[in-house]
């Protein structure tokens, strides 16, 4: 999942460490505009529905922390 | 044993950085108010001829010491280009104090009485009844700021605001009277930062003339001569402005609660018919309140010597030539009346012995070049 | 009762003195006593909308909190039974139980905004416009703060909604949390989970964080008095007379309320953020220096920061990531390709983020043309973003030098200053009338020295020129990182306190207040 998380990422915006950063949205590396972007991606992805709820910054800060999103939503 | 020292060391530590910081802050205060009290002084009504020299005058009056004045004559510039009072003191020893400033309103007479009785105990107040003629249309802003503005804040200060503005409310004109700089200058001083300010402003602090009142710095001036003609012969009577006489019984009424003598006086000039028409009548109004007027006419030119072809600047004002002999004829009339003592040879007078000496050195040269013109003029 | 006056720093060293001397855990009732006389000192009449607001969004907010607690109960259970239907069942049916509560607060609470700012306006011009004549004031009854702390209690319900903090048991604390005086006048607009708990715990007397929040105050005033006040009368003089002046005139006006309105502003939430960090708190910033974005978009990430926060979570998000416009956006993709499609949702989301700008400054129509202005351009750069790349490699320009760099923030500058047109002009059409008429090429207004007529002396413009100096340099600064008020610190104590009272003497002396001195008024004339 990693993997496939890492690609949407870059896709969406190529110039941000994906792998060293950890605190993306307290940062403002990642602007609103990406945040829709990614939110997209991953809802087709994953096939989960990530609403306006789960955006907060402990889960957007890092790519890990986007997967344990992803995966607690997928759990249900 | 060791972890108490420890404890023991940081709390005093602590409190030792608390009470630095204290100091600090306290410190840091005391220069804040410091500096402010600087510049309120600072940016204050202008001092030197901008201001027409009128804070001078009133930190000259107020650094006398008290009760050492006898007499103060207030007013307009009828009594400042009048009345040399270090003259008066070298020839008879009256101590008589030149408290005016320049179109000084006649609503404000009152609260300077007031103000100059708070630490003087004068025998004497000698009123100008020159600005009786005057309507509320013909007093700015200015005039009334000469007098408020140099006054110390005091609530004699608060009313002859008051009573300024509710003159000045009769001639409609627009002032702000919610201005709070009526009480507190810097609030508009401040604003002569945009070139208006000189370096001795600030550095000297507290500026002062040294002639009792005497308008000597106006080397200008009072060094001229100017032909006038002779003021004619007139006993009519025009009625003065209605709010104007409002004002000038008001100010009769105060001026028989007081104890102490009082007297209007108008000093020579050669205004118009008309302008002197409304003083007779002005005078009519004081003198039945049974107040004493001395009124300048053909009797009193005589007795002063007074020759309005070379004795006067303009029409309104004498020279200094002209100046000093009303000055001794008024001194004569003050002490026969009003029992002024001299007060020569008191040490606590010694302030008045140097307001000579800085009006000897300040007006000997231009005073006797003055006197070589008027006799060549009479030799002609 | 303004922030820039000695009367405001009277009130705060009272509330200090107070504030201090209280015991710790009621030092919270000191600032909520403090709040209410404050409103009390300035917009007596209109108190009663405030607690209005106030006790209505408490109410819904606990009646909202007990759903959620009923419902997260019958949550657990299921969640140890792992039937995972049931539990969505009943999150959805806990959401649908709280929705209606906060359609009902937030149309109460929208509801009175609306109606004191811009209905009694909007009857005033339709019966000024009618002739009739108007028995009220429009004006008068508009609360103080009254959009500030409506956002605000928005923003409190909106979070309750969505899980993310707890309802406040306390209706005290909570008529704290909207009516605290140093973000009434002006904001910044709060969040619960950023604010709440400061101003509820007592905070320390800290020599050090008072001593930085009566510098902050200082900047403000500064920024306030001597930059804003002072610019402001040229604005008003062109502005207030559409038409009778164009070319470089308007230009130079424009250009002035650019600066007036940022100084005024930023200055107020400075003044607020200093006020706030003596009594240990801190608010967020509004501002970071906004004209140095380099595209209107980053414009508005620097500029009224909280209240695009506050369009970004509570409407933007709300809108591009809502299943609604998710279909909407496949929809469209059908017919408008894979990528304008996609950015359907945003778009419409940044067209109502837009609206709710405009509006925010007020009922006309020209806040609104302000912002769709501004939504037109962002949403132009959005759609055009590939065609400029490929036109920038084509021109082989590159977009990471210093030099694009400076060209971005100028254009971006110009963007701004053009926009400003329609906030600050009296109406749409004088608005639209005044930037036609800027074109006009007239450089003799400068020359001729007619510029100084308008309102600013050469000697205010000298002014003028040396503090805006000493902002860019601070601006830049601050830009690279440094902490202004720690780096002074660090001076030695000559020094830095021989500037703080030069900063406080610049501030008395050159601010623009009082009745102004004319030496000619002075001047006696013999006579």
């Amino acid at each position: 999942m990693r993997e496939e998380i890492l690609e949407i990422l870059r896709d969406v915006r190529s110039d941000i460490d994906y792998e060293n950063e950890k605190a993306m949205i307290d940062d403002g590396l990642l602007e609103s505009l990406d945040i829709v972007a990614i939110v997209g991606e991953f809802n087709d992805a994953f096939d989960v529905n990530i609403s306006v709820d789960d955006l907060l910054p402990e889960n957007f800060n890092s790519v890990d922390a986007m997967a344990e999103l992803i995966t607690k939503l997928q759990e249900g | 044993m060791d972890k108490n020292r420890n404890r023991t060391d940081e709390r005093e530590n602590r409190a030792k950085k608390r009470r630095k910081r204290f100091f600090k802050g306290v410190t840091f205060t005391v220069l804040t108010f410091l500096m402010a009290a600087y510049l309120i002084t600072v940016f204050s009504f202008p001092s030197g001829m901008e201001g027409d020299y009128v804070k001078e005058r009133y930190n000259c009056f107020y650094s006398q010491e008290e009760n050492t004045i006898d007499g103060v004559y207030i007013g307009a510039s009828g009594v400042d280009r009048f009345w040399v009072a270090p003259q008066a003191y070298k020839d008879t020893g009256i101590t008589v104090f030149a408290m005016s400033s320049s179109s000084m309103p006649l609503v404000t007479f009152k609260y300077m009485i007031e103000e100059v009785r708070k630490t003087q105990d004068p025998k004497v107040i000698i009123l100008d009844i020159r600005s009786a003629h005057k309507t509320p249309e013909d007093v700015d802003e200015a005039y009334v700021r000469r007098v408020t503005d140099n006054m110390k804040l005091s609530k004699t200060r608060q009313e002859c605001v008051d009573a300024s503005l509710e003159y000045l409310r009769k001639a409609d004109n627009e002032i702000d009277e919610d201005d709070p700089s009526w009480y507190f200058g810097f609030l508009k001083y401040h604003s002569r930062w945009k070139g208006d300010m000189q370096l001795k402003d600030f550095i000297d602090l507290d500026p002062k003339t040294d002639y009792m009142g005497y308008s000597a710095h106006l080397t200008h001036l009072i060094f001229n001569t100017a032909k006038i003609s002779y003021p004619p012969i007139n006993e009519d009577r025009t009625p003065i402005d209605p709010d104007t006489e409002d004002v000038l019984r008001d100010l009769c009424e105060y001026i028989n609660t007081l104890d102490c003598n009082v007297v209007f006086v108008e000093s020579p000039n050669c205004h118009s018919y008309e302008t002197l028409s409304k003083r007779n009548y002005a005078e009519d109004i004081v003198r039945s309140y049974g107040i004493d007027v001395i009124s300048c006419k053909d009797a009193e030119y005589a007795e002063m010597g007074l020759d309005f072809e070379t004795d006067l600047y303009n029409e309104g004002h004498t020279n200094i030539v002209g100046a000093i002999k009303y000055t001794r004829w008024l001194a004569n009339e003050l002490i026969e009346r009003y029992d002024l003592p001299d007060r020569r040879g008191d040490d606590k007078y010694k302030a008045w012995e140097s307001a000579y000496d800085s009006y000897v050195e300040q007006t000997e040269e231009g005073k006797a070049e003055l006197e070589k013109r008027i006799a060549e003029v009479k030799g002609q | 009762m303004a922030f820039a006056s000695l009367q405001f720093v009277i009130f705060l060293l009272a509330v200090c003195a107070v504030y201090f001397i209280t015991p710790i855990k009621a030092r919270w009732a000191v600032l909520l006593v403090a709040s209410y006389a404050f409103y009390l000192l300035s917009s007596p009449n209109t108190l009663i909308f405030m607690v209005v607001t106030t006790v209505a969004t408490f109410l819904a907010g606990r009646a909202m909190g007990k759903i959620q607690d009923r419902y997260q109960k019958r949550i657990d259970e299921a969640k140890e039974k792992k039937d995972r239907e049931t539990q969505k069942k009943l999150k959805s049916e806990s959401k649908a139980a709280t929705k209606r509560i906060v359609v009902g607060i937030l149309l109460l609470n929208f509801g009175i905004l609306a109606t004191l700012k811009y209905f009694w306006y909007y009857l005033e011009t339709i019966l000024t416009n009618a002739g009739i004549e108007v028995p009220f004031d429009a004006g008068i009854l508009i609360p103080l703060g009254i959009s500030f702390y409506t956002f605000q209690s928005a923003a409190y319900i909106l979070d309750i909604y969505r899980n993310k903090i707890r309802p406040d048991k306390n209706l005290a604390k909570l008529a704290l949390f909207f009516s605290f005086f140093p973000i009434i006048i002006q904001g910044p607009i709060s969040r619960y989970d950023q604010l709440a708990h400061q101003l509820y715990e007592g905070h320390t007397f800290d020599y050090q964080r008072i001593a930085f929040g009566a510098q902050l105050m200082i900047w403000g005033m500064f920024k306030k008095l001597v930059v804003a006040d002072r610019i402001g009368a040229l604005v008003d003089t062109v502005f207030d007379n559409p038409g009778q002046y164009e070319g470089f005139t308007v230009i130079i006006a424009v250009i002035c309320y650019t600066i007036q309105i940022y100084a005024d502003f930023s200055g107020g939430i400075d003044i607020a953020r200093g006020a706030a960090q003596t009594l240990g708190i801190t608010l967020e910033d509004n501002f970071k220096r906004p004209y140095f974005s380099d595209s209107v978009s980053e414009f508005w990430r620097r500029w009224h920061i909280t209240l695009g926060n506050w369009c970004k979570d509570y409407i933007f998000f709300t809108v591009s990531l809502s299943p609604t416009f998710g279909k909407l956006g496949k929809k469209s993709r059908k017919y408008l390709g894979d990528r304008v499609g996609k950015l359907m949702p945003v778009i419409i989301a940044q067209i109502l983020v837009f609206t709710t700008i405009g509006v925010w400054h007020g009922a006309e129509l020209k806040y609104i043309a302000y912002g769709w202005y501004q939504a037109v351009i962002i949403i132009s750069g959005m759609l055009l973003e590939p065609y400029l790349k490929k036109l920038a490699e084509l021109l082989r320009i590159n977009t990471k030098s210093f030099g694009w760099k400076v060209f971005a923030i100028i254009r971006t500058f110009i963007i701004i200053v053009i926009g400003r047109f329609f906030s600050r002009a009296l109406s749409f059409n004088a608005a639209i009338g005044m930037f036609i008429s800027s074109f006009t090429w007239n450089p003799e207004v400068i020359t001729s020295g007619a510029i100084f007529e308008l309102g600013i002396s050469r000697w205010d413009a000298l002014i003028l020129a040396v503090s805006l100096v000493i902002w860019f340099i601070i601006s830049v600064f601050q830009e690279r990182g440094v902490e202004i008020r720690e780096a002074m610190a660090e001076k030695n104590v000559v020094v830095r306190w021989a500037f703080y009272l030069l900063a406080i003497a610049a501030v008395v002396i050159f601010g623009a207040y009082g009745s102004g001195y004319d030496g000619a008024e002075f001047i006696y004339r013999e006579f």
